[in-house]
This record gives C-alpha cells, structure tokens and sequence, in this order.
C-alpha cells in the first residue's frame, strides 16, 4: 500500500497547492503528453496534478519534495508552482 | 589495467530510444579513456545463444541502458518479460564493474551480483526517471558519473558524487538556475528521487 502520510501542509494548504497544480496542468501546452519518464511509467501534467490530488505515493512524495525546498530557499509552496504556470505561457 | 567497456542499450519505445541516444554518446566519450568501447543494441536478445556471453566475456565493465525490474535487465518488455540478464544469469558478470542505467535493477539482480560475483554493481533501487524538455540535464548527468565509473572506479565515491548531483539538479530546478524551464519543480522532483534512489552493490 503506498504510504499516505504527510504531515508537511495542512489541510487549507494542500488545497491550494492542488488548485495551482490543475492551474498548472490545464494551461500546460502538453497536458495530455508525457512530460515525464520513470522508464515505464509515463506522466503527463494532468496525471501529475492527478496523483498529487489523490495522494498517491507518488503524489505525496513530491509534496514532500516541495515543502522541503520552500524550507530551503525561503519561499511559499505556492512560488515554485507559480513559475511553472508562468513557463506554460512563455512557450 | 586495460579498460573494456561494453555498453549494452535497448530500443523499443520512446524511453529507451531515448536512453539508447545516450548510450550512443557516451560511447564516444569513453574512446578518450579506455582501451575499447563497444555499443551493442540488445534489443531482443536473450540468453538462448552465446552472443552475449561474447559481447560480456573479454569485458572490464559493463554498462547497461534500457528498462530493469528488481530481478533482471529487459530485453523486450511484457508479462513477464523478456530478460537481458537475471538473477539466474548473473554470473555471466562475475569480475565485471556494473553500471545500470535503468530502473530497479539494484535490488534483487544487484543483490545476486554482491552475493555471487566478484566486481561492483552501481544502479538504482527504484524507478530511475527523467524529464522530456529537460532531458539534457538527466543525460549530461548520467554520462558524467558514468565516465566517472570507468576511469576511477570507486563504488562508493561514484555514488557519492552522483548523489550529490543528482541532489544539486533538483535544486537547481527548483530555486537555483534552471528554476525558471518548463516542469522545473517536477523535473527537480524527478532528479530528487533518483537522488533518494542510486546506490551500489559489492
């Protein structure tokens, strides 16, 4: 069973994070395509945003992954996402 | 000591036609530092002939490209697989130093390899991965650390340093340099977790 404990955002943030995540995918000019290869498992924007959704092991830990760089670099989780959405319109 | 290299890479979907690309340049690479470099395309075979026993035999290390589960290198994919090498096979390695450049294969297959074979065995626990747009990057680091293992040839200190760069990759896509690429967040997510994920057997 995949492990679905997080303890790095709180309900309210998660909730935001989710939302930026769909922002992200749905104005992704690929959204359908694979942008990401685990050499056998293919992830587009919107199966990314999906799995984060449903907290998935996949999904959770990238939360994980996420809190610990706003951690490191200062900045709300909400930033690195936003870049993301920005990156979708700049190509 | 005279360095043989054989690099063996499968072909069969976009992954690995990719993987196979890299392949394909770092055998140009690893001319400047051995002895002999040879690029084989398994795509396909098995262990019903002695082509690859061949192709292993008068090696010094050998590098694999494509797909991997816990128990074995694919040479063509299905259920169950068609296997390249596996743990009924590994001792085709013995006196080999291993890179695999695939997913899982550290697990069960390394595992025989340290417990039947003389040599080092340096690969991943879990899925490798890599991004599309960003590929560049998850190449250049894979081939580095791969140059890396044929010229100095230390288990430990060549996942150590890949670690770490795998490590320095996700934050530079994440708050660093590159913050600003498309995915950068998932990209640097990506090299996180084949960060968590490399390791070596002896």
């Amino acid at each position: 069973m995949p492990d679905r404990r997080f303890s790095g955002l709180d309900e309210d943030e998660f909730e935001q994070v989710k939302k930026a995540l769909f922002e992200w995918a749905e104005t992704h000019p690929d959204k359908d395509q694979p942008i990401i290869f685990m050499m056998g498992e293919r992830y587009s924007a919107r199966r990314f945003a999906g799995e984060v959704a449903d907290r998935s092991e996949f999904g959770v830990s990238f939360l994980t992954f996420l809190v610990e760089q706003s951690r490191q670099s200062q900045e709300p989780v909400r930033a690195f996402i936003n870049r993301a959405i920005i990156a979708n319109g700049e190509r | 000591m005279s360095k043989n290299v054989v690099i063996l890479a499968t072909r069969y979907d976009w992954e690995t036609a990719r993987t196979f690309e890299w392949a394909k340049e770092l055998q140009g690479e690893l001319f400047n530092y051995t002895d002999n470099c040879f690029l084989a395309d398994v795509t396909g075979l098995c262990r019903g002939g002695t082509s690859l026993d061949d192709l292993i035999n008068n090696s010094t290390h050998v590098i694999f490209y494509g797909h991997g589960e816990a128990h074995c290198w694919t040479a063509l994919p299905g259920s169950p697989c068609t296997e390249l090498l596996g743990i009924s096979t590994v001792g085709i390695l013995d006196y080999k130093d291993v890179y695999a450049v695939c997913c899982s294969s550290l697990a069960g297959f390394g595992a025989a390899f340290s417990s039947s074979c003389h040599g080092t065995f340096v690969g991943y626990s879990d899925s490798f991965g890599f991004h599309r747009k960003n590929e560049f990057e998850f190449k250049q680091t894979v081939h580095n650390s791969a140059v890396n293992f044929v010229v100095n040839g230390n288990g430990s200190q060549v996942v150590n340093k890949l670690r770490s760069e795998w490590s320095r990759l996700a934050q530079e896509f994440a708050s660093g340099t590159l913050k600003n690429r498309s995915d950068a967040i998932a990209a640097g997510y990506v090299a996180s977790l084949n960060a968590a994920r490399i390791g070596f057997r002896t």
